[in-house]
């Protein structure tokens, strides 16, 4: 099988868009989460999705491919349009599979999953023992009380623009203010946690 | 504020150095209260994370929609099906001059994957029980182990990699390397992904996979990734 170079011009411009960073990058989110919306109907027909669940699958796989194309992880290999397909047809199945269970959990341990995996096995089986995952409604609830400021940031970060645009969009003088002043942040969140304080 | 956390950010950020990054997670196994730091952070980091998704969708939620597919000209897709036979004719043309470089991967495969080590683990014996059904050539077994135990944390790495090797001896090599482009994107210190992947593409042999194993095989000869040995002495022969 012959990969599949991005061969439109409304990928390019897409994936171009998502890679500029920026405020700008927002709208190309969006063109992007247009532009393929017509595979929910796959989904509603494929895998009897309801319309939201259906929709709701889509939102996820458009920002799974937000997140790896940030990353640069989305090695240009296919077309949008297949890549977007794969992952989304993916949650479909998740989303069938795990429709008794708590979906958002479901998408949680997958982002706390992906970061494990970048400690060795060891050290790894260590951490997992000490997450307490019935922590994680108190820690949504106390990320609302490190106030506003403290939030976007920490919520830029995770959204994967690097320090130096974080300070230009909030108006830093550097980014290494915005390092320090993240993980102040991350602190508060700690301090506001029981047995962290 | 908690030095400890500068710390850990570094380490999650990719700030440290390898000596640095080694002796963290030392700590992490020996220093139970650091442990819990670093516990706490992935959880926040997790929390936050799953926060910005939910910004994202409710914020999609709202937005206008066309159920319309964008059609694309079909002058690109008569080009990109001339340029295709093109290449398969070139790759024709070029292996019908040159030993076929499968034999390279098949014997790669006979002498190092028809058995796969039993490790000792406290935590996968289900891992195990599929390299057992591996090992006694019951290859469907072994996949649905497989398949099943890629949902599982902390086994997850290790089944993406066996399930890919059982795509591979079982020929099914578009999944093998659907697998390995997985495993290879999980951050392992030496991940065998780029090696797995090019004895796929080897294996599968159009001429464009010739091209692509041969990247990869110098991407793994490069970095000192698993199977470099084999890496330099096939980027010779190819």
């Amino acid at each position: 099988m012959i990969p599949i170079t991005v061969n439109s011009s409304r990928d390019a411009e897409i994936l171009a868009g998502l890679q500029l960073g920026g405020p700008t990058r927002r709208s190309f989110e969006e063109l992007l989460y247009t532009s393929f919306f017509y595979l929910t109907r796959e989904g509603e027909r494929k895998y009897n999705l309801t319309m939201d669940d259906s929709a709701s699958a889509y939102s996820d796989a458009v920002i799974s491919v937000i997140d790896n194309v940030v990353a640069g992880k989305f090695e240009h290999r296919a077309s949008l349009k297949t890549y977007i397909s794969q992952i989304f047809y993916n949650k479909c199945v998740d989303l069938k599979r795990k429709s008794a269970t708590n979906k958002e959990r479901v998408h949680h341990t997958y982002d706390l999953d992906s970061m494990m995996m970048m400690l060795p096995d060891n050290a790894r089986n260590a951490v997992q023992q000490l997450i307490d995952h019935n922590n994680h409604t108190l820690l949504r609830q106390k990320l609302a009380e490190i106030g506003e400021k403290c939030k976007e940031l920490l919520l830029l970060f995770e959204d994967g623009y690097p320090d130096r645009e974080i300070a230009a969009m909030l108006h830093y003088n550097s980014a290494e203010v915005v390092k320090v002043s993240r993980r102040r942040c991350l602190d508060k969140l700690r301090e506001k946690m029981p047995g962290y304080e | 504020m908690n030095e400890q956390l500068h710390y850990i950010d570094d380490y999650f950020t990719g700030a440290l150095g390898p000596e640095e990054k080694a002796a963290f997670e030392q700590r992490c196994t020996t220093d139970q209260e650091f442990a819990r730091e670093v516990a706490f952070y992935l959880s926040a980091r997790s929390v936050i994370k799953e926060e910005v998704h939910q910004h994202k969708a409710a914020a999609f939620k709202k937005m206008p929609v066309s159920m319309v597919a964008v059609k694309r000209p079909v002058g690109r897709y008569l080009a990109a099906a001339a340029t295709l036979l093109l290449l398969v004719i070139a790759g024709w043309l070029y292996f019908s001059k040159s030993p076929a470089p499968s034999k390279l991967a098949d014997g790669y495969i006979k002498e190092n994957l028809r058995e796969l080590s039993v490790t000792m683990s406290s935590e996968g014996d289900s891992l195990q029980t599929g390299i057992a059904a591996y090992n006694k050539g019951d290859y469907d077994t072994a996949e649905k182990i497989f398949t099943t135990l890629t949902n599982t944390a902390s086994v997850k790495t290790d089944a993406i990699k066996y399930l890919g090797i059982v795509y591979l001896v079982t020929k099914r090599y578009d999944m093998a390397i659907a697998q390995f482009d997985l495993l290879t994107q999980i951050p392992l210190y030496a991940n065998p992904g780029p090696f797995y992947k090019a004895l796929a593409l080897l294996q599968r042999g159009t001429p464009e996979d010739l091209q692509l194993a041969k990247k990869l095989l110098l991407e793994v000869k490069n970095n000192q990734l698993p199977g470099s040995k084999y890496a330099t002495d096939w980027l010779n022969k190819l």
